[in-house]
């Protein structure tokens, strides 16, 4: 077989097995937030209106979109050949801001990020906490401002650890107006 | 035959690679044309000629070096050349990463085919069956509603399948339409379902809701998520016995 119609039988074979494996069909992605669309598609929701947070610490990523009504927060891990997908693990997905603010922990991450639907808060104070054993510890203590899409995040230091009874998960949430005047506070 | 030592050949050769630029073709340009010059050179010597002169002969056979190099860097293109040698080793990574997910994939597929619904209930149970094969779209995926059974204790059984559409880009997550999206005609609020599915290319489902009123005819099945619509209306008691 001459040259020319080998490359042309190479080029057919990267074509479609390149499609097939990176293109979606194996749900491997370029990027974590092409993980994060194609999340949002599956499980029928969004699409995000803009990125407003994109965190990655090694060979992991997490993604924070925007939607109307909450965030979107997809993580993922690093695949073959720089590809991407879906992290191990529940992925928090569509989350629905409810209540006047909202925040969540993300050890693996060390972050805690969250969003407001109270226009009037513009600053939160939260924290990050370990329940072990039943006893809860605060971790790590963080004041951010909200930001124009009522959205706030702050990196935490890194205290992730893995153990039967233990959980991580937000201690308190604060929520100040521009004039430092606290309007909102929960306590889980 | 004992062969020249071919110090001539060496440099012939050389001169006429040389001006291949495909270098990995060098090699093999190389070999066959020096085993040409042998043939040639056991031809001279078998017509009486010693080595030296046959050795000489060989070079002036074949022709200018210069000359020849340079049609042979024109047959052995060195672009052509680049790109079956890169083709050729992406092609042979992607072969090597999808042979098991394309078995895999082989595998679900057989079983998507031969996997059928299961039935909660006897089929004894069964006060009629309606064929809906109704399809609709969110997204890429694709759903079909095939049919509606009722059974005798008010149970109702939905088989559906799913699958997505070809070269979708989706994370594929598993779907089931669940009490949420279940009413009737009669308005009623369905609380908890049950069900399961089979995994595969195209998956199948059942979802099973319990206390089907005996007055209610119609079952409503109306998906309203994140701007995602589905809608379908099936006349359970037009099913008549099975």
């Amino acid at each position: 077989m001459s040259r020319k119609k080998e490359t042309i039988i190479f080029i057919v074979i990267i074509l479609v097995l390149g499609f097939w494996r990176f293109g979606g069909g194996q749900q491997i992605y370029f990027s974590p937030e092409k993980v994060m669309y194609a999340c949002e598609k599956g499980l029928h929701y969004g699409p995000s209106e803009k990125i407003l947070l994109k965190k990655q610490i090694g060979n992991r990523a997490i993604v924070i979109g925007k939607l109307d009504d909450g965030l979107s927060v997809v993580h993922s891990k690093r695949s073959l050949l720089g590809m991407w997908k879906l992290g191990e693990g529940s992925v928090t997905g569509y989350w629905k801001i409810t209540d006047n603010s909202e925040a969540a922990y993300a050890p693996k991450f060390s972050l805690i990020y969250g969003a407001v639907k109270n226009k009037d808060i513009k600053t939160i104070e939260t924290a990050a906490a370990k329940v072990k054993d039943g006893k809860l510890e605060i971790l790590d203590k963080v004041k951010c401002d909200v930001d124009d899409d009522g959205f706030f995040y702050a990196d935490t230091g890194d205290f992730y650890s893995e153990g039967e009874n233990i959980f991580f998960r937000i201690a308190y949430i604060y929520g100040f107006d521009e004039n430092g005047a606290l309007i909102y506070s929960y306590e889980y | 035959m004992p062969l020249p030592e071919k110090t001539l050949w060496e440099e012939y050769l050389n001169k006429v690679i040389s001006h291949v630029k495909f270098k990995y073709d060098r090699k093999e340009i190389k070999w066959e044309i020096e085993e040409h010059m042998e043939d040639m050179y056991n031809d001279f010597i078998s017509e009486g000629m010693n080595g030296k002169e046959a050795e000489k002969a060989v070079i002036a056979c074949m022709g200018d070096a210069d000359e020849i190099g340079k049609k042979l860097n024109e047959a052995h293109n060195s672009i052509l050349g680049n790109v079956w040698r890169i083709s050729r080793i992406i092609a042979i990574i992607l072969i090597l990463l999808s042979i098991l997910p394309v078995f895999v994939t082989c595998l679900t597929v057989i079983f998507s085919i031969f996997s059928s619904y299961s039935y909660s209930y006897d089929k004894s149970q069964i006060i009629s069956r309606i064929e809906v094969n109704q399809t609709e779209k969110i997204d890429d995926m694709y759903l079909k509603l095939e049919e509606a059974i009722l059974y005798n204790n008010g149970c109702v059984e939905l088989h559906y399948k799913t699958w997505y559409q070809p070269f979708s880009s989706s994370v594929r997550w598993s779907f089931d339409i669940n009490s949420n999206y279940i009413t009737d005609d009669l308005g009623t609020e369905y609380i908890g379902s049950s069900g399961s599915s089979s995994a595969g290319i195209i998956s199948k489902h059942s979802t099973v809701i319990e206390g089907f009123p005996k007055e209610a005819a119609m079952l409503i099945i109306d998906y309203n998520y994140c701007g995602r619509k589905m809608y379908f209306e099936v006349p359970l008691r037009e099913g008549g016995n099975v």
